[in-house]
């Protein structure tokens, strides 16, 4: 269906669709205090966050990579009730509200949780309040994403290719890591991209979770959440720095790379 | 104080039924919007319990910035209830109070600990001890601008683990077992039956002024203005006192 | 060398029971309509579907469930070749080819495959990525793939359907050569009876899941036993050279009037329809007559197929009131006749 043959009342439709992402956008950028985004932009505090902000859903995004390939992997190929009782277990944290997630670490990983409690007993390790906290919570929140961009990738993925891999006489990680993950690449890649974005965004799990300090676990949209009650102007400028970085790393990806996305 | 007290008889009269302060009132509660620091929601609630008869309250509980800033957006609201006076003047600049403010109550900080103090921390200086877990909350909240004013006199540096946007999330930290300790106030350890708490000398504290003023954006601005006067009146100023205020 | 094998599968209200034994000397084609099971066979000894059953290759048990023995694919040593190659996509030809030699931890990997490929006139493609070859190319690409491996049963899964009709006489050409070259076990599985005569020595006809017929060409052709044998797979088929408006057919040199037969080797299909039996010489249109012999009749329902002799062997189906009509007891001789139009001609 070429654009030109799309009936009107659907492009109306579409249209408005456009202005409900357009217009908060807009908002932002015509009542911005421009004027202030230069020292904002430089101001330390600034900086802290939006480097940490990065570091942490680069690693998250990492983290979901390497635990999340494997999972859509099993999940692919796994099926009936089992794969019904996965699924919904991975897409939990997609439907949970953040700050519930938030209140979920705690209970498995804080000093008294399930898992956490062993931890402090053993090591005296403690996860809450730390930038490791952060970059749970987001992986949590932002993995889901991932897994489900690759699953479909998998499905999606003619088996005959891995059948004649393992015909020519490859083993399970051949054929694993010269046929199926290369045919994966828009797949994983696209999911990268979504479990980057959502990580990137997390708030309610992380304040929860993490807690708030600057350099540490103040991401940019807790920096932001408590700016802007205080200095809005400061809270609008990061808001935006935030939104030019974005779009610079979306609008920087190729379509092709892309695929579903 | 009469004045007071005859403006009460005088509002409950207009109704039939109606008793004293007993709380055993008419059939018809005027609905009242009531913004609040969260450190009041204990004291407050209590109140709204009491005066069920009296006033249908609807409340929106949060730190005394997110409040302002809420406000400040156009959020209406009958009354505003802050937990110092530097946002209660933010407010009356930006022209939303009807009247002047009334000092509702003052709060002093305190420590709060595991019950059973198990770290064993006595003074601020002990939230020094490396290795211990502390939070306080955010300086642009009043209950974090007064820990960080009270530590400044006491000339103790802490490193806080977290700077919580709300007094009640470091509370809750500490109940939950996270914390090893946070500075809060003391109202905050008296409802919470949680935590033990540890006094902080008046030397060192700081005494946060609560403010209760009337706002032009409400729709219920007479109802708002008798629960002002219910709150300030004795039994109102009781209820605060048992949640650990000190009264006006 | 030879494969043995019982195959019982049942799922998804589909059943294949089938017993093989095939030696290494006979490319054998499993001919049967769509949904017959011929895939499902293919895959089975492939390894890629659990089977109840057993089966030998060169001796090695590859399955037997009574004690629950099940060889993994990848430890075979079959080769697979698909209908549309699935080559793959984001590797160059020659990495394609040397895959299997790879998986091998095989040195020489990219040597072997480089001449493999300049072996078969391909080496000039060796850096191209299968979407830029041609669908015969890709196809020829696939069987040097499977083939470098050294397999010890080679299955072909439809090898030529997914062809353009003018490419795949030079693919079945150059297939025919592999395979008769091979010296493992050759099954080859197809719906197309001209891809299944041309290429293999023995039919097994595939119905339903189980195998109806198995024999020669000529045998089956002769005695189909069932519909679609008769229908699809029972065609006579002839070699021979093309010349322009006749052919000449090998062996024997009688010529056959045909329209478009080209020239060079061609592969002629009649169907026994098409063949007219007559007591005496007919005067008509049909430019194909001659002289023969009735030496066999099978009578299937109500179509009887005659064997003839003569210049040109053929099957004729005729109904049970010709043959009383013209006394076609074995031996009694007919004048055979086939119209120029009936006869399909193919480049071999």
């Amino acid at each position: 269906m070429s654009r030109a043959s799309i009936p009107a009342p659907l492009m109306a439709l579409a249209g408005l669709g456009l202005l409900l992402f357009l217009l908060p956008l807009a908002g932002l950028v015509v009542r911005a205090p421009w004027s202030q985004v230069g020292p904002a932009l430089v101001a330390p505090a600034t900086v802290t966050a939006l480097l940490l902000s990065l570091f942490c859903s680069v690693t998250a995004t990492a983290a979901a990579l390497l635990l999340g390939i494997p999972l859509a992997l099993v999940l692919a190929r796994t099926t009936g009730t089992l794969r019904a009782v996965l699924r919904a277990l991975t897409t939990l944290p997609m439907v949970l509200p953040p700050v519930v997630g938030g209140v979920a670490l705690f209970l498995a990983f804080g000093r008294r949780g399930l898992v956490g409690s062993l931890l402090y007993q053993a090591f005296g390790v403690q996860i809450p309040f730390t930038t490791a906290a952060a970059i749970l919570a987001e992986t949590f929140v932002a993995m889901p994403f991932l897994v489900i961009a690759v699953e479909g990738g998998l499905r999606a993925l003619d088996h005959r290719y891995e059948e004649a891999a393992r015909a020519l006489g490859a083993r399970g990680w051949m054929v694993f890591a010269r046929v199926t993950l290369p045919l994966l690449r828009p797949a994983i890649f696209s999911g990268a991209v979504l479990c980057w974005a959502r990580a990137l965004g997390e708030f309610g799990a992380t304040i929860t979770f993490a807690g708030n300090f600057p350099g540490r676990t103040q991401t940019v949209p807790l920096a932001v959440y408590i700016a802007f009650e205080t200095r809005p102007e400061g809270a609008i400028a990061l808001s935006l720095i935030l939104l030019v970085v974005s779009l610079a790393i979306l609008a920087g990806m190729r379509d092709r790379w892309l695929g579903a996305l | 104080m009469v004045v007071v007290t005859l403006l009460v008889l005088t509002a409950c009269s207009t109704r039939e039924g109606c008793g004293g302060g007993s709380g055993a009132c008419a059939l018809n509660p005027e609905p009242v919007t009531v913004f609040a620091a969260a450190s009041l929601q204990p004291a407050f609630d209590a109140f709204a319990q009491r005066y069920r008869g009296v006033f249908n309250v609807t409340f929106n509980y949060a730190g005394t910035q997110t409040l302002t800033a809420q406000l400040q957006q156009g959020a209406q609201a009958d009354v505003f209830a802050s937990a110092d006076t530097a946002h209660m003047t933010t407010v009356q600049s930006a022209g939303l109070i009807a009247g002047t403010p009334n000092v509702l109550a003052h709060n002093k900080l305190e420590i709060a600990v595991e019950r059973g103090n198990p770290k064993n921390i006595h003074t601020l200086a002990d939230l020094a001890r490396p290795g211990l877990v502390v939070v306080l909350a955010d300086p642009s909240v009043p209950a974090g601008k007064y820990a960080k004013q009270a530590l400044a006199k006491a000339g103790v540096s802490v490193n806080p683990a977290s700077l919580e946007t709300q007094v009640t999330g470091v509370l809750s930290k500490v109940a939950l077992g996270e914390a090893d300790a946070g500075i809060v106030y003391v109202s905050d350890i008296v409802t919470s039956g949680k935590v033990e708490g540890v006094a902080i000398p008046d030397a060192q504290n700081v005494i946060a002024d609560y403010m209760i003023a009337l706002l032009q954006s409400g729709a219920h601005v007479q109802n708002g203005d008798h629960f002002m006067q219910y709150v300030l009146a004795s039994d109102g100023q009781k209820i605060l006192k048992d949640a650990g205020f000190e009264p006006a | 060398m030879k494969l043995e094998a019982e195959i019982r599968i049942a799922r998804d209200g589909f059943a294949l029971d089938v017993e093989l034994e095939i030696a290494s000397t006979e490319t054998v084609a499993v001919l049967g309509p769509n949904g017959a099971g011929k895939t499902t066979l293919l895959r089975a000894l492939a390894g890629l579907i659990p089977i109840e059953g057993r089966v030998v290759l060169d001796g090695d048990v590859l399955d037997d469930s009574a004690k629950a023995i099940h060889v993994p694919t990848e430890r075979r040593r079959v080769g697979l070749v698909f209908q549309d190659h699935v080559l793959f996509p984001h590797m160059s030809v020659l990495d394609n080819v040397a895959f299997g030699l790879r998986a091998q931890r095989r040195g020489d990997a990219t040597r072997r495959a480089a001449q493999m490929l300049h072996g078969a006139g391909l080496g000039y493609r060796a850096s191209a990525l299968p979407r830029e070859l041609s669908g015969g190319q890709a196809q020829r690409v696939a069987l040097l793939r499977t083939l470098a491996t050294e397999p010890r049963l080679l299955l072909l899964d439809e090898p030529l359907s997914a062809l353009d009709v003018s490419v795949r006489a030079e693919v079945r050409r150059e297939l025919s050569r592999q395979l008769a070259d091979f010296k493992g076990v050759r099954i080859l599985v197809t719906h197309d009876p001209l891809e299944a005569m041309a290429l293999a020595d023995r039919l097994v006809v595939l119905e339903g899941g189980r195998i109806v017929q198995s024999g020669t060409p000529a045998e089956v052709t002769a005695r189909p036993r069932s519909r679609f044998t008769a229908d699809l797979a029972g065609v006579n088929l002839l070699r021979g050279r093309g010349h322009g408006d006749h052919i000449e057919i090998e062996p024997g040199g009688a010529l056959l009037a045909a329209p478009d037969a080209g020239d060079g080797d061609v592969l002629a299909v009649i169907h026994p329809r098409a063949v007219a039996l007559y007591m005496t010489k007919p005067e008509g249109t049909p430019r194909n007559v001659w002289r023969g012999r009735a030496e066999d009749l099978d009578l299937q329902g109500e179509r009887v197929r005659v064997r003839v002799s003569g210049p040109v062997p053929l099957v004729a189906e005729v109904t049970p009131a010709a043959v009383r009509d013209l006394h076609l007891a074995g031996g009694a001789e007919v004048w055979v006749s086939v119209k120029a139009t009936e006869i399909s001609v193919y480049r071999a």
